[in-house]
């Protein structure tokens, strides 16, 4: 038992080591003085404002949407229930490069729906709202995903008492099933959020301008090699790390 | 439309199928005030006519009446009826006081008159001192009184209770009953209370159903219900005995049941009204009229009627005014005793035998 142990304990080393010496390295090898000049740059702060902002318009306009589709798919049965799960979490498989295609073909300037998009401002190539629509695409099923496994989590009766109480089907959903299933609503906004922050492939093809953060970082490290690409590298990194500390704490936090 | 029925609360020939629970054709009327008992062994039914009854399920066919009026269409919240689930269904998320009030938030009710209502409920179930605290850090009689309070805190015309004492030990669940007898006297709601429990429906009821296989086997008083052929299957042959406690002391009590004195050795005040059980293997039949023994109960009895049962014959009796109670007997001493319905006979049991249920 010892002796397998020690083969374990070496083994998940090799595997801790793996996960944790990029970081250890990108944080060795930037410099004060090239993270202030990057912090300082206006193409920076431009492109991660805009992918913030991006990031949490796409955040909200999912919730807007997702939560609702949860709730339907947690609580109701019906013909084809099924076959609305598959679609929502078809964006997981889908490659990041066919995103941006698909969404070009369907919502760009050339698609049925250009005329109507463009009568309310929004035109669907190199533009913030191409941004969001991706970050939309890609952050559905995390959103959506969680949300429904907290609704479905909550026992029925809770909303059943509710609705006896006199409570109709709206006051019963935001008192009782909203509040209940906020931690894991939270938990979905904040991965689609993070999901947006680092997406890409389909920003390439469907919305290369306005810049986004990662498509400068691509940018730099085409036209200016790794050592220019360091600093930002780490900016990225850290906003990464504060998500990823805010979900554990929503992950632990209760009633 | 006028169905005529009387009832405050009625289910007309409901009819249910999920498969493994089915309601068929369930016939249930409960009156203004009544505190109906429906009695039946688990997977008879009784949460999902209860649920039926509240909106929260629609029957296949069949009618829910209230006041008369057909409600099977409309939804929960326009019913007026409380549901008080097993688990009580506290929301986690409000305090006491939130989740008391949320009734009368539903209904526009001011702050202020708010704050007094449950004041007033919550004097009444004296839980006051933990209004503000959430319902995971209750106890779990503390969370069925809240419970209550919050189905009583407005004037809903009836609550419906889903076995609300099957999660708490037994003295708990005494005292509950007890608080629930004296909430009914009280403040006369009418409920429908369903329980798999016959000291419960014992210490309860005031009108009775028993419900088996998604059907109800009968409804009227506790003791019409149990003398039904698939209650007794129900119950086994135990006797059940409703009486009151006379005398109390060193831990025996003589106790009136219909007429009759009857000795325990069981805890107990005067003046309370309790349930007992007695084994009818533990009574012992005898012709003699005057006999000593160390038995503490001898009885006269009448012999009502004979059930062969194999080997054995379960022997149907009545002493006093009209105290019913089984006894065993072997067919061979049943053949030398000659008994026969009407022979007056002795019934002898020990007052350590008898067991207080409720």
């Amino acid at each position: 038992m010892r002796n397998l142990m020690m083969v374990f304990g070496i083994f998940s080393a090799i595997i801790l080591f793996f996960l944790i010496y990029p970081f250890i390295s990108l944080i060795f090898l930037t410099d004060a003085e090239s993270l202030g000049l990057t912090l300082s740059s206006g193409a920076v702060i431009k492109a991660l404002l805009l992918t913030l902002e991006a990031a949490t318009i796409s955040t909200l306009i999912l919730m807007v949407f997702g939560v609702p589709l949860a709730y339907v798919l947690a609580r109701f049965e019906f013909r084809g229930k099924k076959l609305v799960e598959a679609i929502t979490d078809l964006p997981l498989v889908v490659p990041h490069a066919v995103v941006g295609i698909i969404i070009l073909i369907a919502f760009g300037p050339r698609s049925c729906f250009a005329p109507l998009l463009e009568e309310i401002g929004m035109v669907m190539e190199d533009s913030f709202w191409a941004i969001v629509a991706v970050f939309c695409f890609v952050g559905t099923p995390l959103l959506v995903d969680c949300a429904k496994d907290g609704f479905a989590s909550i026992n029925p009766y809770l909303e059943g008492v509710a609705r006896c109480m006199g409570a109709g089907p709206g006051r019963t959903f935001y008192t009782i099933a909203l509040p209940l299933a906020l931690r894991s609503i939270l938990t979905g906004a904040l991965l689609a959020w993070a999901r947006a922050m680092s997406e890409v492939g389909a920003l390439l093809i469907i919305a290369y301008y306005p810049k986004t953060i990662n498509v400068l970082v691509i940018e730099w490290f085409s036209v200016y090699g790794l050592r220019y690409t360091v600093a930002l590298t780490l900016i990225l990194l850290s906003i990464s790390i504060v998500v990823f500390v805010v979900l554990r704490w929503i992950l632990g936090w209760k009633h | 439309m006028d169905f005529g029925v009387e009832a405050l609360i009625a289910a007309v020939n409901l009819h249910l199928d999920l498969g493994e629970f089915k309601l068929h054709g369930v016939n249930l009327e409960a009156a203004d005030g009544d505190y109906m008992v429906v009695l039946g062994p688990s997977g008879a039914g009784k949460t999902l006519l209860l649920e039926c009854i509240a909106g929260l399920r629609k029957p296949d066919s069949g009618l829910i009446l209230i006041d008369g009026n057909d409600v099977t269409s409309l939804p929960p919240e326009k019913r007026e009826i409380a549901f008080l689930p097993q688990n009580y269904a506290l929301w986690p998320h409000m305090r006491v006081f939130d989740n008391i009030a949320y009734p009368l938030r539903c209904r526009g009710i001011s702050e202020n008159e708010i704050k007094r209502m449950v004041k007033r409920v919550s004097d009444e179930l004296e839980i006051d001192h933990i209004l503000d605290r959430k319902p995971a850090s209750l106890s779990g009689g503390e969370q069925q009184r809240v419970a209550l309070a919050r189905a009583l805190v407005w004037g809903f015309k009836a609550i419906l209770l889903d076995e609300p004492t099957a999660a708490l030990d037994p003295a708990l669940r005494w005292s509950t009953w007890k608080l629930l007898r004296e909430l009914h006297k009280r403040l006369k709601f009418t409920a429908i209370h369903v329980t798999h429990d016959v000291a419960e429906a014992f210490a309860l009821a005031t009108k009775s159903a028993f419900m088996n296989e998604g059907k109800i086997v009968k409804q009227g008083s506790l003791s019409e219900v149990l003398s039904t052929a698939e209650a007794v299957r129900y119950l086994g042959d135990t006797n059940i005995i409703k009486g009151r406690i006379l005398e109390a002391a060193k831990g025996e009590a003589l106790v009136e049941a219909t007429g009759t004195h009857i000795i325990a050795v069981i805890d107990g005040e005067p003046g309370e009204e309790i349930v007992l059980s007695l084994r009818p293997e533990d009574i012992v039949i005898l012709r003699e009229e005057k006999l000593e023994s160390s038995a503490r109960n001898i009885l006269q009895a009448t012999v009502e009627s004979l059930e062969p049962q194999g080997p054995l014959v379960l022997v149907h009796t009545r002493s006093g005014e009209n105290l019913m109670l089984k006894a065993y007997i072997t067919k061979s001493s049943a053949e030398h005793l000659e008994l026969k319905p009407g022979s007056k006979i002795t019934l002898c049991f020990k007052a350590s035998a008898v067991k207080r249920i409720a």
